[in-house]
């Protein structure tokens, strides 16, 4: 038998790039569990919940259906440049096809309640997700309960179709832009429901005390309610 | 490394891997495998995928059965080439881009609110099939694709989906280092350690082999 060329890989030389580079990695999840690191979320899935206890969003809302009637818009976009949101979960639903096996996996994203119904200490709280540049494409949107709250007496807050242009004229029937403008003050939602339409998220994302897991999450250390999951 | 053995000497279960009954279904398994994964993607239904899938494992069997030589040269062919250069790490490489693409694909209206971050996942994912193609065809710059591989592979962690939820990390990251720990021929000192070890006489030589 002759001897041909047979490439070997030496695990010792691997280790030199691979150790340092699971240092790094314990070093930043470490990181981000306390809060310090920002982590990125950005998922297109077949299937995903979202849901929450309460946003408060510093930076104001912008909500864009597409369709907008007497009833339900057939289609929503909520822009939220910045929010800090209590009892967060992000329900995906991800199926990988290998050939003709399908394999779904659930991943669950969910910071817990923190029972604390305070506003003004949002900001402080150890429990509440910071978003930065949060979209959603919706099919159905529920926001029960919207505060608004200009910063000046100057600063309006406008309610209607296209708001930059046109205050206060109010939800309008027909295709078209529903904007609510409150990027100029600041904006307080009791709770988010909404179905993406597109399933998708993109966002920037401090995540403190947060949980990622395959399983629902039910509730976790330091919280009083169980987390909001759909 | 061992002595070279002589062909009479090989029984058993090694001589039959050198054998064309033995390269005819390699080839055929690899060939259900390969259409498997290419049909199945237009076929909808499973049993016509594998209907296809197995047709053309079976036309070629049959023709590595009836042309021995064909079949053990394309194998032999296909095992130098995956034998001369990083080929596991140029998948698993691949595995990790594909992961962390996936994850990613965003519709691209929504990729400017977040910016460098929501376009990382498939940047990253598109750099890292990149690599897995350069290590593949230029075996001679592993060292700066693994590194690169890694590189991408723990900056995804921050920056897409947590790595990719961790599995397209967890395969850069382990493609990238075997790709930067691969030779193409063992090498002839061994040192444990800080002590060398002298290869015994007739040992194969050091790192001169394809791609070098």
């Amino acid at each position: 038998m002759s001897q041909e060329a047979k490439g070997v890989t030496r695990w010792r030389r691997s280790a030199i790039v691979g150790l340092p580079a699971v240092a790094a990695v314990v070093g930043m999840t470490a990181a981000m569990y306390e809060g310090v690191l920002a982590s990125s979320i950005s998922l297109t899935t077949d299937q995903m919940n979202i849901s929450s206890g309460r946003i408060a969003a510093p930076g104001g809302v912008v909500a864009l259906p597409d369709t907008v009637g007497s009833g339900n818009a057939a289609s929503s976009e909520v822009g939220i440049p910045t929010a800090f949101i209590e009892g967060l979960c992000v329900h995906a639903k991800h199926t990988f096809t290998i050939g003709t096996v399908s394999v779904p996996v659930d991943l669950y994203i969910y910071t817990p309640n923190d029972g604390n119904n305070t506003y003004a200490t949002v900001d402080n709280d150890a429990n509440i997700a910071k978003f930065s540049g949060l979209a959603l494409n919706t099919s159905s949107l529920n926001l029960p309960s919207v505060t608004l709250t200009p910063n000046t007496n100057t600063s309006a807050v406008y309610l209607g179709e296209a708001a930059t242009n046109n205050a206060a004229a109010g939800v309008q029937d027909g295709a078209g832009q529903f904007e609510l403008d409150a990027t100029q003050a600041s904006a307080d939602i009791a709770s988010l429901n909404a179905t993406p339409q597109q399933a998708a998220i993109t966002t920037t994302t401090t995540l403190t005390n947060f949980g990622l897991g395959i399983n629902k999450p039910g509730n976790s250390p330091g919280s009083t309610a169980a987390p909001v999951c759909n | 490394m061992s002595e070279p053995v002589a062909d009479e000497q090989v029984t058993g279960f090694r001589r039959f891997r050198t054998s064309p009954r033995y390269a005819a279904i390699w080839n055929a398994v690899t060939a259900y495998l390969v259409f498997y994964v290419v049909i199945s993607p237009f076929g909808r239904q499973p049993g016509v995928v594998h209907a296809m899938a197995a047709l053309g494992a079976v036309a070629l069997l049959a023709g590595g059965l009836l042309a021995p030589k064909a079949a053990l040269g394309s194998y032999r062919r296909f095992r130098a080439f995956r034998r001369t250069r990083p080929f596991y790490a140029a998948i698993f490489i691949a595995v990790g881009g594909l992961i962390l693409f996936y994850l990613t694909k965003s519709p691209p209206k929504y990729l400017p609110h977040v910016g460098v971050g929501g376009i990382y996942g498939m940047g990253a994912g598109i750099a890292l099939w990149l690599i897995a193609l350069l290590v593949l065809l230029l075996p001679s710059q592993r060292y700066v694709g693994g590194a690169i591989a890694v590189v991408l592979g723990v900056v995804s962690f921050p920056l897409s989906n947590l790595g990719g939820f961790f599995v397209g990390m967890f395969f850069s990251v382990l493609g990238g280092s075997m790709a930067f720990g691969w030779m193409p021929q063992k090498p002839e000192k061994k040192r444990r350690w800080f002590r060398k070890i002298q290869a015994p006489a007739g040992a194969g030589g050091i790192e001169t082999g394809v791609g070098v």
